[in-house]
This record gives C-alpha cells, structure tokens and sequence, in this order.
C-alpha cells in the first residue's frame, strides 16, 4: 500500500503558492484538508485539537514552502508537518513503554478481518488503542506510509514503529472480538 | 443508522473533512506572514507578539500612548509605531518596562488631579462624570483581562491601545475642564 | 471689597477710562462693537447660558442679564478678533449666572467656552467651536470645519446637509447629530450617541460604553471607522456605495442584514466572531469592532 501519489496540479499550485500566490494555498488546503483532518483526528481523538492541529499545519506548511522541494510529494510533507504538529501539542509523556524487538520479526502490517466489520465500531477501537499504538496504526495501515517514513514522523526508531503496529494490531483484534466502545 | 461494514483496515475513510471550515483563520495568518516580509528585516518583530504575554503587552499601550501622546494619531499609525517600537531584545524590553513604568506614572498622577477636580464640581455633574470615568477604567480593565487570556489577539492589542490613550484624553479633559482660557 | 471694586469701576468708566470694559453689572448687559464680518469671536461664561447667533450686519452685539454675583462682561476687540468674557469676583465660582445673547456676522468664526453654562449656536455658517463642562450644547454648524465637546453636556447638532468637517466629543453626555455630510469624529465615553448623516467620507466614532448608532450614505472610497468596548453598535448604510466590511468583536454579537450567514470565527483562543464581506464594488471600507458590544450592520 502506498500513499497517495502526487497529482500533477499540486506542482503548479505548490510553485505558485511559493511565489505569495494564497488563492493556490487555499486550493491546495481545500484539496487536502480531509486527509490531513482525518489524521490528526484520529491521532488526537479530539475534534477541537484536530481542528487546531489542522490549522496549525497549514500555516506551518505556508511559511515552510520556501524550503520544500518541488520533487518530493506534497501530501506527504504535509502529513508530515501535521503529525508533527500533533506531536507538539501532547503534554507529558505518553508513550508506552515497550521493549524494541528484532524488526524482523514483524509482518506487513495487512488489517485484513476475517468477518466485516462495522465502520463505526473499528474506528472506536482504533480511538480506544494507546497513543503510541494508534499512531503507528493509523500513519501505517490506514495512510499507507512505510515504516521508514512513519518511524521518521513520529520521530521514533523505525524497529519501535514496527513493533507498536505489532501490539496494534494484536490490541484491535481483541477489542473488537471484545465488542469494545 | 446503519453503519456500512469493511474488511479492511484501508476501507476506512481517509479523507474526514472539518465540522467548520478552517480556512479563515489560516488565511489570517497568511495576511499576516505576507505584511511581514512586505516590512523590511530590520523592522521585523516575528513572533514577538505570542511570545511575551500580557505584560509586555502593556508595555507596548504605554509606547503606543506615548507615540500617540495628542490623541489624534491615526490608530493605524499608532498601531504601527508600536509593532515598530516592540522591542526584540532584553534592553529593549527594559526600555519598554521604563516606559511602562513612566506611563503609569503620569496616569496615576492624572488620576489624582481628576479626583481633585471631581471634588469640586456639583453634586449631580460628579456623580455622572465619575461614572463615566469608572466605566472607562473598567472596560480597559476588561480589555487587559481579555488580553492575559490570550496575548496575541491583534483585536485586543487595538482596543486596548485606543482605550487607554481615550483614558489619557479623557482625564485631561476633566483636569482641564472649566479653566477658562480666553 | 467687591461692592466697592464695581463702584471703583464704574467711577473709572464714569471718567471714561475704560471704555471697552464698561458693562459693568447693572443686571444686564448691552454692548455693540464693530465686527470684521469673517472675523474671529471668543466667548467665555462660567455659568448661565451663552447663545450665538448668526446676523448679516458687521456689528457683534451682546445682550443679556446677569446675576448679582457676576462682576462684569468684558468686550475687547482688535484685529478682527473680538474676546467676549464673563468675568466673575476673584475666586467665585458658585452661583453667578450670565444669560447672554451674541449676536455676531454669520461669517464669523466663533469659540465659546462654558464651564456649566449651556450654549446654542444658530446662523453661523465660519468654524465653531464650541465647549462646554456641564452645560448642554445645541448647534447648528454650516459645511466648515466645526467643534462641539463637552464633558457631561448633552449635545445636539444640526449640519446643513453640506459636506463639512465636524468632531463632536463628550464623556457622559449624549450626542444627537443630524443632517451632517463630509466627514466626522465623534467620540463618547458613556453617552450614547445617534448620527444622521448624508452622503459622508469619512467616518471615525469611538464610544466606550454607549450606544452608537449610524445612519449614513457612504460614498464611494468612503472610510468608515466605528470602534466600542461594551456599548452596541448599529450601522445602517442604505443606499450606500458599494461595501468592504471588515466588522470583528471579540464577545460580541455580529447581526443585521449584511452579516447573515456570513459571521464566522476568528480564531481557536477566542470566541471572537468577525465578518469580511463586500457589497458591489466594496469600495467604501467599513471597519467596526468591539470588545463585548454587539454589531448590527444592514445597508437597507
């Protein structure tokens, strides 16, 4: 799974946005404005902190735009700017505490379920998994980043990544068997 | 409501957009950026603003007044000589609290010869006057409380700096009032 | 010591020794002076009232009655400048009322300065400007550059349709304008203040906790500037050329006809609510903001 490739149109936008041109950032925003929300949703788990995330995001994105390089996917670096900003707001440590074993070990993160199921109840059961394990799950099964790329945003090594989607997977399964809320 | 069931983790939606559009206070920001770098890079107070909070803020009114000190500046002006005055430095934010501290100074003193000058006027003329005086000195009050709350309101900024140079003009006013000067 | 300083006066005026200051205080005052018909005239009166009007001779005549406690009324004149002064016992404040009349060419340019006297001007087409502690001011002002301000006065102000420059200030007293046209700064601190005005260019109002209310016809490039703390502000901007709105109050409510559905956030920190919106060619600029104050804006 791959993330979204860049749309052609983004280039002439990016490059016109550059130049001062805030009608090509708005267009740029309105484009990619469900996506980067959706992340930092499921992320904060909060729809007022997303929101913030959302707008701080972009504004970062603005005032970094001299320093993107046209080559390299502008979805990507956003999504990149948005985690970091979502990264930025959590207070206090939060992260749970799980030993890095052999990246090796870990398989392709494939979220294939045996019986469907229902929207409403996986999206509360990723909402329920802790914050570590959600973030690997949603940038790496849900936004199809790799690993390398994912590890790099949440600025943690790239075996911990793997692992954390490792638990997260294991945490899912059991809940929704469980029938969590 | 039904919800539609997936198979795969992918199937979610990736796309969720906002309950509100965002775009406004974006595009406020991008103003913003955009005036700045239309401002030459010695001139550039770049952050300055959300970094130092209430009491700096103050600081600023006290420039403001004083830069505004014959009541008829243009706010504009008076609100670009304080982004060009803020200090971006310590000695600059010393200059700033000497200033503040000056300006508080000579309000206090006006305050004093006001209350004198209220002593002597008529009962009735007093009572209305001094209400519209504490009324003045609430809503700044107001104002500055709004302002700790959240420094870097450019609105707030605006309010308090017209407010308090009204303050000065209006108690130099009262002060003043009566001396016949023919 | 003061009967006897008006019966030194009076003897001294008796021998003619001072011709001008003569009004002395018989209970009135009748004193007539040539006048430079654009001259300036200056009147001074602690208490009592003081009303103006407009002639077309080239004279300035001052009638009127005086308390017992009024020492005198000085009228000087020189240069084209006439100073008309109510001039009370050394130290006395109290009591002391002068009703006077003053009568001067329409093309004067007139100052009068009343502490609790209430003062009216009628048919004075030069500058005015008029001042007042206490006392109410009622004004007709023609299209020259005029002044009105006053403490805790009520003021009333009638324009002549003209375009014309008018600042009108008070700190508790309310403010009536009419008829105004040109540009006008009006400020109050908790008087409320209702304006009239015709086709304007220029606007700046500031009112801290009283109410503003605006009628105007903005024209175009107009520049409208309202700003209040608690006290609402009511805009109504019929037949106004086309409209650039940049409205912002941080408690506020946004309401009227121009603002529906288009009131949005500021920001996240706030509850601050603001509509940006253009009417036609958006090209007069209407900006109005409050702390707390609620802003009503409709242009029909």
């Amino acid at each position: 799974m791959k993330p979204d490739t860049v749309v052609n149109f983004d280039v002439a936008l990016v490059e016109r946005a550059r130049g001062g041109d805030a009608k090509a950032f708005e267009r740029l925003y309105r484009e990619h404005v469900g996506r980067v929300h959706g992340l930092c949703l499921r992320m904060t788990r909060n729809p007022d902190t997303a929101a913030d995330c959302v707008q701080d995001a972009f504004i970062k994105a603005w005032k970094a735009l001299p320093r993107f390089e046209a080559r390299a996917s502008f979805s990507t670096w956003l999504h990149r700017i948005a985690v970091n900003t979502v990264l930025e707001k959590r207070r206090g440590p939060a992260k749970a505490e799980i030993s890095v074993e052999d990246p090796g070990e870990y398989e392709e993160p494939t979220m294939v379920f045996d019986t469907p199921v229902e929207e409403e109840e996986l999206e509360a059961a990723i909402e329920s998994l802790p914050q570590g394990a959600r973030d690997a799950l949603v940038l790496c099964g849900l936004y199809g980043y790799e690993h390398q790329e994912a590890a790099s945003m949440l600025g943690i090594a790239v075996g911990t990544c793997k692992a954390q989607l490792h638990r997260a997977r294991g945490l899912l399964k059991e809940r929704l068997e469980r029938g969590v809320r | 409501m039904t919800t539609r069931r997936v198979k795969d983790l992918a199937e979610l939606p990736r796309d969720i957009p906002p309950a509100r559009d965002l775009w406004p206070a974006i595009a406020e920001a991008i103003r913003a950026d955009l005036a700045m770098k239309a401002v030459p890079d010695s001139r550039r107070r770049v952050g300055w603003w959300p970094a130092v909070g209430l009491a700096a803020s103050v600081a600023l009114v006290a420039v403001g007044v004083f830069i505004g000190k014959n009541f008829k500046q243009d706010q504009d002006q008076a609100l670009a000589a304080i982004h060009t005055a803020a200090p971006d430095n310590d000695a600059g934010m010393i200059k700033a609290s000497l200033r503040q501290a000056e300006y508080e100074k000579q309000r206090d003193q006006l305050w004093t010869e006001v209350q004198a000058k209220l002593n002597t006027m008529p009962p009735a003329e007093r009572e209305k006057v001094g209400a519209s005086l504490a009324t003045l000195k609430k809503s700044i009050k107001d104002i500055e409380d709004a302002l700790g709350r959240d420094p870097a309101n450019a609105l707030l900024q605006e309010l308090l700096v017209n407010s308090s140079q009204e303050e000065m003009r209006v108690l130099t006013t009262v002060r003043d009032s009566g001396r016949q000067e023919l | 010591m003061r009967e006897s300083g008006i019966r030194s006066l009076w003897a001294l005026c008796a021998l003619g020794a001072l011709p001008l200051a003569c009004a002395a205080n018989e209970g009135s005052v009748d004193r007539k002076v040539n006048a430079d018909p654009k001259g300036e005239v200056l009147i001074s009166n602690v208490s009592g009232t003081i009303d103006v009007r407009g002639w077309d001779r080239n004279e300035i005549q001052v009638t009127g009655q005086l308390d017992e406690d009024v020492e005198r009324v000085d009228v000087e004149t020189s240069g084209g400048r006439t100073v008309i002064k109510v001039i009370l016992p050394r130290g006395g404040h109290d009591g002391g009322d002068a009703m006077l009349e003053v009568q001067v060419p329409s093309g004067s340019s007139v100052e009068v300065s009343a502490v609790s006297a209430d003062v009216s001007s009628k048919g004075v087409t030069g500058t005015q400007r008029l001042k007042s502690v206490s006392g109410e001011i009622t004004a007709e002002v023609s299209g020259d550059d005029s002044e009105v301000r006053s403490v805790s006065g009520d003021i009333t102000v009638h324009g002549n349709g003209k375009p014309g420059s008018l600042r009108v200030s008070s700190v508790s007293g309310s403010l009536d304008l009419t008829n105004g046209a040109g540009k006008l700064d009006v400020v109050t601190v908790s008087g409320d203040a209702r304006v009239h005005m015709g086709d304007s260019s220029e606007i700046n109002a500031r009112t801290t906790s009283g109410e503003f209310e605006l009628h105007a016809r903005l024209l175009k490039d107009a520049r409208v500037s309202v700003e209040g703390v608690s006290g609402d502000l009511t805009l109504d901007l019929g037949n106004s050329a086309g409209l650039a709105l940049e409205i912002e109050s941080f408690s506020g409510d946004i309401s009227g006809c121009l603002a529906d559905g288009k009131v949005e956030q500021v920001s996240k920190y706030g509850p601050g609510t603001r509509l940006n919106s253009r009417t036609g060619d958006g090209s007069a600029r209407v900006r109005a903001k409050t702390l707390s104050g609620d802003i009503e804006i409709c242009d029909r």
